[in-house]
């Protein structure tokens, strides 16, 4: 898979330069003015007392040589008390400059390098989250985090879904270009004289299979898309299952006696009415059973039964085939997805008919459950209501593959 | 057709595995048609049946579809050049698989020519078999309205 680029390369490959008034500069001013600002206070109180001490000996009053010792004793242990203070609190605010640092810029300087780096990695690897604090910090790290990996997820689920795009887009030129071929060379050997006309006669019936082929690949990759971009629409009615499905049986009766597969559809009740749009519930049904008659081997049975489960009724439909494997199961329903053996026996299909049919049973408010045993055979079902009150939630996913998984 | 209508190709023979059921009757009954010039026509459904075939007939051209039940194409050929005396047996791969990827595996496993089924006639396709089996060095037939163009490789390729 080759790296996706951008059109235009987005991200700088230049950091954004911090100008000289950066955060940590402005911290360091702020508390050098601070420390300052004792000292400043001290000179004033001293050039204050200094005028007092030159007026009181000009008066004279400093004659009398106690008082005069007693004030310079004052004002000595004044000034060097003042010193002593001014050089704790230089101390203290250079503590304190330290400390704003580690906690505010600091962190603040991880989070930059950290963006950065990951940036100049086009977010290839994200290293760990560097400021791990249950501090404000720690929560705008934690926010970016998992911005950053949201919009990954993103890129990598689009990434995904055009990679799908890309295989449908082979599988579904290979898938086509069979039928046509055959249409290609039937219609050049009609044309040629030399042939009988009972090979013509047997040509032209092989060929009308084909082109049901071609009209039914197309019709399921039209449906698939609908269902993405949610315009797949449901008319949903009170309408009589029993007789739907006994029709869709007897269409696969041919094909099934050609292959040697028995069909058998039970049912308890002659008419059962439901709340579903009938013409989805039968191409989901109809998928159901083609797809066990692809891999159902001659002798074996395929049945088709459509039961009441209290204010539900159970579709399934049962077939001895090759089964499916745990982890084909969990794909199953993926589009394009086909399980290793089914590619195997029958490399032509397109993979599309069960996420086809699991929309439909989603649509109906429920699921498709599959049984499965390698080898033995598989049971698909799913349920649809007998009135409207009784469907489930349903869940409209519009546009959005993944929203329904 | 004047020129190669003489040729005479009896102790020829040609192996076809094409699984579906069409486009098998229909190639087959074509090469049948090599038949008056003496070559004998051995058509096979899958890639095992193709192995078998080839060993009991030992074919001078193998016609080839790639994607197949139970056995591919790719792993035919693998198989193929593995038994002793088929490591040069002359392979077309006649499949509709087109993508550069699974040229180029083909082409990796010794085929003479990748043809893309959709792009060629039944006579164009018998054309070149029969220039195949005299051993000439094959010019891809022309597209008939002249304008398409085709990958080196979509069209016939010998390696």
């Amino acid at each position: 898979m080759p790296e996706i680029k951008p059109e235009k390369e987005i991200l700088s490959t230049e950091p954004l330069q911090l100008d000289a008034f950066s955060l940590r500069l402005k911290l360091a001013l702020a508390f050098a003015v601070l420390s300052l600002l004792p000292f400043i206070f001290i000179a004033i109180r001293i050039t204050g007392m200094g005028r007092y001490i030159a007026e009181l000996s000009a008066k004279g009053d400093l004659n009398n040589s106690a008082l005069a010792r007693a004030v310079t004793e004052q004002s000595n242990a004044f000034i060097v008390g003042s010193i002593e203070f001014s050089i704790v609190f230089f101390i203290l605010v250079c503590a304190g400059i330290i400390f704003a640092d580690r906690i505010l810029v600091g962190p603040l300087y991880k989070i930059i390098t950290w963006m950065r780096t990951a940036r100049e990695n086009k977010f290839a690897a994200l290293a760990p989250l560097p400021v791990q604090s249950g501090d404000e910090w720690g929560a705008l790290g934690y926010e970016i985090d998992q911005s950053i990996k949201y919009f990954q997820e993103v890129e990598s689920r689009e990434r995904q879904i055009a990679e799908e795009k890309g295989e449908f887009i082979s599988v579904a030129a290979h898938q086509l270009r069979t039928p046509l071929t055959g249409l290609k060379w039937t219609l050049e050997v009609l044309r040629d004289p030399s042939t009988t006309p009972e090979s013509k006669a047997k040509l032209l019936d092989q060929v009308s299979g084909t082109t049901e082929r071609m009209v039914r690949l197309v019709d399921d990759v039209l449906d698939v898309a609908k269902i993405e971009e949610g315009k797949f629409g449901y008319e949903y009615a009170i309408t009589d299952i029993i007789g739907p499905m006994q029709h869709l049986v007897n269409d696969f009766l041919v094909v099934g006696k050609s292959r040697d597969v028995a069909l058998v559809f039970e049912h308890d009740e002659d008419a059962l009415p439901v709340y579903v749009d009938v013409n989805r519930v039968t191409l989901a049904v109809s998928n159901l059973i083609s797809n066990s008659l692809d891999y159902t081997h001659g002798g074996g049975r395929i049945t088709l039964q459509v039961e009441r489960a209290g204010r539900q009724v159970r579709i399934s439909v049962q077939d001895t085939g090759i089964g499916i494997s745990p982890e084909d199961k969990r794909r199953l329903f993926t589009k394009f997805y086909r399980g290793e053996s089914a590619r195997r026996m029958h490399p032509d299909g397109s993979g599309l008919g069960l996420f086809i049919t699991r929309n439909v049973a989603l649509r109906h408010g429920g699921d498709v459950t599959v049984e499965s045993e390698a080898g033995k055979g598989s049971t698909f079902s799913f349920n649809v209501p007998l009135e409207k009150a009784d469907m489930g939630k349903v869940e409209v996913s519009v546009g959005n593959f993944f929203a329904s998984f | 057709m004047s020129e190669t209508s003489a040729t005479d190709f009896s102790g020829k023979s040609i192996l076809i595995i094409e699984d579906d059921p069409l486009l098998h009757s229909l190639l087959a009954d074509k090469m049948k048609q090599l038949r008056d010039k003496g070559v004998k026509v051995f058509p096979t459904m899958s890639a095992e049946e193709g192995l078998k075939q080839a060993q009991e007939s030992k074919p001078d051209l193998i016609m080839l579809d790639l994607v197949l039940p139970t056995m591919d194409g790719f792993e035919f050929l693998q198989r193929l050049r593995a038994i002793p005396g088929f490591e040069k047996t002359p392979v077309v791969v006649l499949s509709n698989l087109s993508a550069d990827t699974d040229k180029e595996r083909a082409r990796s496993l010794g085929v003479i020519a990748y043809m893309v089924k959709a792009d060629f006639s039944l006579s164009e396709i018998s054309a070149a078999v029969e220039q195949i089996l005299q051993g000439k060095q094959v010019s891809p037939p022309k597209p008939a309205d002249g304008t398409l163009t085709k990958t080196p490789l979509g069209y016939m390729t010998y390696l």
